[in-house]
């Protein structure tokens, strides 16, 4: 007779007596159950849309009934893609903190979950959300909210609008130089942090995420104007810095 | 023509491709005559394009799916919200 046990939260399917179902090494698909299409819908990716897409709806499906074993393939399927989007906004310190809240969300939330978007693009936004409120949090620890909004680049001119202090040299040539700069990777969470909120989301969700002006605008309820002026301002502020950095070494 | 301030001002947008054709050229025009705004907007797009770039390390600790399984373990049944529609 088919066994379903239900441990904490989650729900393990399997033939009971065989499978020792409540053992931390067993089997997930233990006994006769077999094995649901989710558990291959990386290989399925090479195949038809429609494969993947069935794979998709059958894996919510497990998710939503809380199996674990479900959980489990989906963790380790979509996990990297997360970390490597929390790395990107709140560095690596943080990152894994932000994927554990994000499957605590998807864990809680699944089964309003319509499949609206793609798994993975609902994973996603839950990561940049909480990416982001963890962000807005460390900026009220570690930073006074005045001087926001001043115009960064203001005394880089004179009063005609000609270079006053023109921009220096960099030594870095390409993307992967400023990469590979730790210390200045560094300098740019620092500096992320001490943005004002809007600033810091607009320069997350269009330089870091790459989303569309419109998108944007849309999750801000901001215009598109407004969305411009923040983003001008929030990367006049990085510029800066790196320029400071170049000439000093530090941030 | 443009001053050095409005071509700063205008350079992010030339990347985003949000400019209209008219203000695209004069902004394109003076950047090919001034060494210093050539320099800001060449090294505008460096950074930009390396904040893209941030999210490409996709190295992910042997054991971070076993804590996550860890934590979500520990989670009840009670942790979850109900569904909005019935399915």
């Amino acid at each position: 007779m088919r066994d379903t046990r239900s441990v904490r939260g989650f729900v393990r399917t399997g033939s009971g007596t065989e499978a020792g179902a409540d053992s931390p090494t067993e089997t997930d698909h233990a006994g006769s159950s077999p094995p649901l299409a989710f558990a291959s819908t990386q290989t399925s990716a090479d195949g038809s849309h429609e494969d993947a897409f069935a794979a998709e709806r059958e894996l919510v499906e497990a998710l939503k009934a809380g199996r674990h074993d479900a959980f489990r393939h989906a963790v380790s399927r979509y996990s990297p893609q997360m970390l490597a989007r929390a790395r990107s906004i709140v560095g690596s310190a943080n990152a894994e903190d932000v994927v554990q809240e994000t499957w605590l969300a998807a864990f809680r939330q699944i089964g309003r979950f319509e499949h609206r978007a793609a798994l993975g693009t609902w994973l996603q936004s839950i990561v940049s959300n909480t990416a982001i409120s963890l962000l807005r949090k460390r900026a009220r620890e570690v930073s006074p909210p005045s001087g926001h909004d001043s115009d960064p680049e203001a005394d880089w001119f004179d009063e005609s609008g000609s270079w006053a202090v023109p921009p220096h040299a960099w030594a870095v040539n390409s993307p992967e130089d400023l990469l590979m700069a730790d210390a200045l990777q560094d300098c740019i969470d620092k500096h992320l942090l001490m943005m004002s909120d809007s600033q810091r989301e607009v320069l997350v969700k269009r330089d870091i995420e790459g989303e569309d002006f419109e998108t944007i605008c849309n999750d801000m309820t901001l215009s598109a104007s407004n969305v411009r002026v923040l983003l001008h301002r929030a990367r006049m502020r990085i510029m800066r810095m790196v320029e400071h950095f170049q000439d000093t070494g530090s941030c | 023509m443009l001053s050095c301030r409005q071509v700063t001002e205008r350079s992010g947008a030339l990347l985003d491709g949000t400019l209209g054709f008219r203000e695209r050229w004069a902004v394109r025009i003076h950047i090919a005559m001034c060494v210093h705004c050539r320099r800001f907007s060449r090294q505008l797009r460096l950074l930009v394009e390396s904040l893209r770039r941030r999210a490409s390390d996709d190295a992910v600790p042997s054991d971070f799916v076993d804590r996550v399984m860890a934590t979500l373990d520990a989670r009840g049944p009670e942790d979850r919200e109900p569904p909005t529609q019935a399915s």
